[in-house]
C-alpha cells in the first residue's frame, strides 16, 4: 500500500485529472505496478459516481427570486423589516423581483383556436431532458383573478413604500448617509421604480397567465405522478395476486403430496 | 452569443439592473445548491442564496475582477454558510425525511427511470448526504467545490486560504472516508441483493416437483 502523503496527492490529482502530462505519465507507470493504487483509484471513481446522487431537492431549486416575490405578498413583518434597508438594498430586492418576472416573462403566449396557449421558459429550463416543450391550454380562470388581486396588492405596497421613502428622503441625515459619489437613495429608488413600472406594464398580463399556467402545470404534474404511482402500485398488486395464486398452488400440492403419503 | 459574467458585471456597475438580473438567473441555482450541500437544510440554504445576491449587489462596486465573478459569489456564500453554522453551533444535519415520499419521488426522476431506480437513487443520495455531513467542514467544502462545482485545486486553495497541498490532502482524506462509509452503508444491495417471494415460491415448487 502506498500510504505516503505525496502519493495520495498524486492520486487525487489523477482522479480529478489535474496532473500535468509528465506527472500523469509517471503516475500511470506506477499504477501499472501497484495493485493497491489501482484498487484505490477504482474505489474513488465508484465513490464519485455515487456522490452524483446527492443534491438539493429538484422541486425546490425554483430560485431565490421567486421567494422574494412571495415575501412581498405577505404584508406583515418582513416588509416592515425591509423598509429599514438602505435604498441600495431595496434596489437589490427589486432587482431580484425583476429577475423573477424576467424568468416568468421567458414565455410564449399565443391565442389560437384552442384558447390561450402558453409555453414557459422555466419549464424548458427546468426539464431540459424533455423533447417536447411543455404546451398547455389555459382558459381565463379564477387563478388569473387571484393573481390579479396580488398584483394589485403589490402595486399598492410599492406605492406605500415609495411614499415612505420619499418622506425619509426629506430628512437631511438620510441624504448625507448616501454613498458619496454614487447616486442618492432617491435617485436609485426612482430608477428602480421606473424599471419596475415599465416591466410591470409589459408583463402584467403575461405574468398572470403564467401564474395560472404554473398552477395548472403543477396540478397536471401531480395528477400524472399519482397516475404513475397508481399504475406502479397496480403492477405490484398484480404481482402479489399472482404470487398468492402461486402460493396457493404450492400449498395445494403440499396437501396432495401429504395426503398421498398418508395413504 | 452569450454575454460573459464580466460584461454583465461591468454593465451592472454602470447601473444596468437588467444585467444584474441576468447574473442572478445564471447563478441562483448553483449558489443555492452550494449552500444546500454545505449546510444541509433547504430553507436556510434558500435564505443564504438570497442573502448572497443581496450582498453581492451591495458590494458590486468593490468587486475589481481579481477573481472570477462566480468565485467571488461562492466566497460570499461560503462566508454566509460559516456564519450560519456558527449560529447553529452544531454539525449540519441533512434534513432528508425518514420515509420516502413516493409522490415527490415520482416527480423528480427522468421519465425513463423506474420507481425502483428512483428509490435506490434517493436512498443513495441520502447516504451520501449523511456521510458528507459527518466530514470536517474544510474537507466537506473542498469536496463540494471540486465534485459539484468543478473548481480547480488552485481555486479551492484561494477560497479556503490554504496551500494547494492542503486542498489535495483534504480531498483525499474526505473521499477516502466517504468511500468507506458508502461501502459500509451497503448501498448496492438495496435492491439487487434481495430476492422476492416469487423466487422463493418457484424454488419451493421446483423442489416439490422433483420429489414427486
Amino acid at each position: 500500500m502506498c500510504d505516503n502523503a505525496e502519493r495520495n496527492q498524486q492520486l487525487v490529482g489523477y482522479v480529478y485529472d489535474e496532473l500535468d502530462v509528465e506527472e500523469r505519465k509517471a503516475f500511470e507507470a506506477h499504477l501499472a505496478n501497484c495493485g493497491a493504487c489501482r484498487v484505490e483509484v477504482a474505489g474513488l471513481g465508484t465513490t464519485r459516481e455515487r456522490m452524483a446522487a446527492w443534491g438539493p431537492p429538484d422541486a425546490d431549486v425554483a430560485g431565490t427570486g421567486l421567494r422574494l416575490v412571495r415575501a412581498a405578498e405577505a404584508p406583515a413583518a418582513p416588509v416592515q423589516a425591509r423598509l429599514r434597508l438602505p435604498a441600495w438594498g431595496l434596489a437589490a430586492a427589486a432587482a431580484l423581483v425583476l429577475a423573477a418576472s424576467a424568468a416568468l416573462a421567458n414565455l410564449e403566449v399565443r391565442v389560437g383556436s384552442d384558447g390561450l396557449v402558453v409555453r414557459t421558459g422555466w419549464a424548458q429550463a427546468a426539464a431540459p431532458s424533455e423533447t417536447a416543450p411543455q404546451v398547455a391550454t389555459v382558459a381565463s380562470t379564477e387563478d388569473a383573478e387571484s393573481w390579479n388581486a396580488i398584483v394589485a396588492q403589490l402595486q399598492a405596497r410599492l406605492d406605500e413604500l415609495e411614499g415612505e421613502l420619499a418622506a425619509r428622503g426629506m430628512e437631511p441625515g438620510i441624504r448625507a448617509a448616501a454613498t458619496p459619489g454614487g447616486p442618492s437613495d432617491a435617485d436609485v429608488w426612482r430608477r428602480v421604480r421606473e424599471i419596475v413600472a415599465q416591466s410591470e406594464r409589459r408583463q402584467q398580463g403575461e405574468v398572470r397567465a403564467l401564474m395560472s399556467q404554473m398552477v395548472r402545470e403543477l396540478e397536471g404534474q401531480r395528477r400524472s405522478d399519482i397516475a404513475l404511482i397508481q399504475q406502479g402500485m397496480g403492477q405490484y398488486h398484480g404481482l402479489t395476486n399472482a404470487e398468492i395464486a402461486q402460493q396457493r398452488d404450492v400449498i395445494n400440492q403440499l396437501v396432495r403430496v401429504a395426503s398421498r403419503q398418508e395413504r | 452569443m452569450t454575454t460573459t459574467d464580466e460584461e454583465l458585471v461591468a454593465r451592472s456597475k454602470g447601473g444596468d439592473l437588467d444585467s444584474f438580473n441576468q447574473l442572478v438567473l445564471r447563478w441562483e441555482r448553483p449558489i443555492y445548491a452550494l449552500a444546500y450541500r454545505v449546510i444541509g437544510r433547504e430553507e436556510d440554504a434558500r435564505d443564504v442564496a438570497q442573502e448572497t445576491f443581496l450582498r453581492a449587489f451591495r458590494a458590486l462596486s468593490g468587486f475589481k475582477g481579481q477573481a472570477k465573478f462566480s468565485s467571488w459569489l461562492y466566497r460570499i456564500t461560503l462566508n454566509l454558510c460559516r456564519d450560519w453554522m456558527r449560529r447553529q453551533r452544531r454539525a449540519p444535519v441533512s434534513q432528508a425525511p425518514e420515509g420516502i415520499d413516493i409522490i415527490e419521488l415520482a416527480g423528480e426522476g427522468e421519465p425513463s427511470e423506474s420507481v425502483e431506480d428512483l428509490i435506490a437513487r434517493r436512498q443513495l443520495g441520502r447516504a451520501v448526504g449523511k456521510a458528507m455531513s459527518l466530514l470536517p467542514e474544510e474537507q466537506r467544502t473542498a469536496i463540494i467545490l471540486k465534485e459539484y462545482h468543478g473548481l480547480t485545486f488552485q481555486e479551492i486553495a484561494e477560497m479556503q486560504d490554504c496551500p494547494l497541498s492542503t486542498v489535495k490532502t483534504r480531498l483525499y482524506q474526505g473521499l477516502t472516508v466517504l468511500r468507506r462509509q458508502l461501502q459500509d452503508a451497503g448501498v448496492e444491495t438495496i435492491f439487487g441483493g434481495t430476492r422476492g417471494p416469487a423466487h422463493i415460491v418457484s424454488v419451493a415448487s421446483r423442489k416439490l416437483e422433483g420429489r414427486r
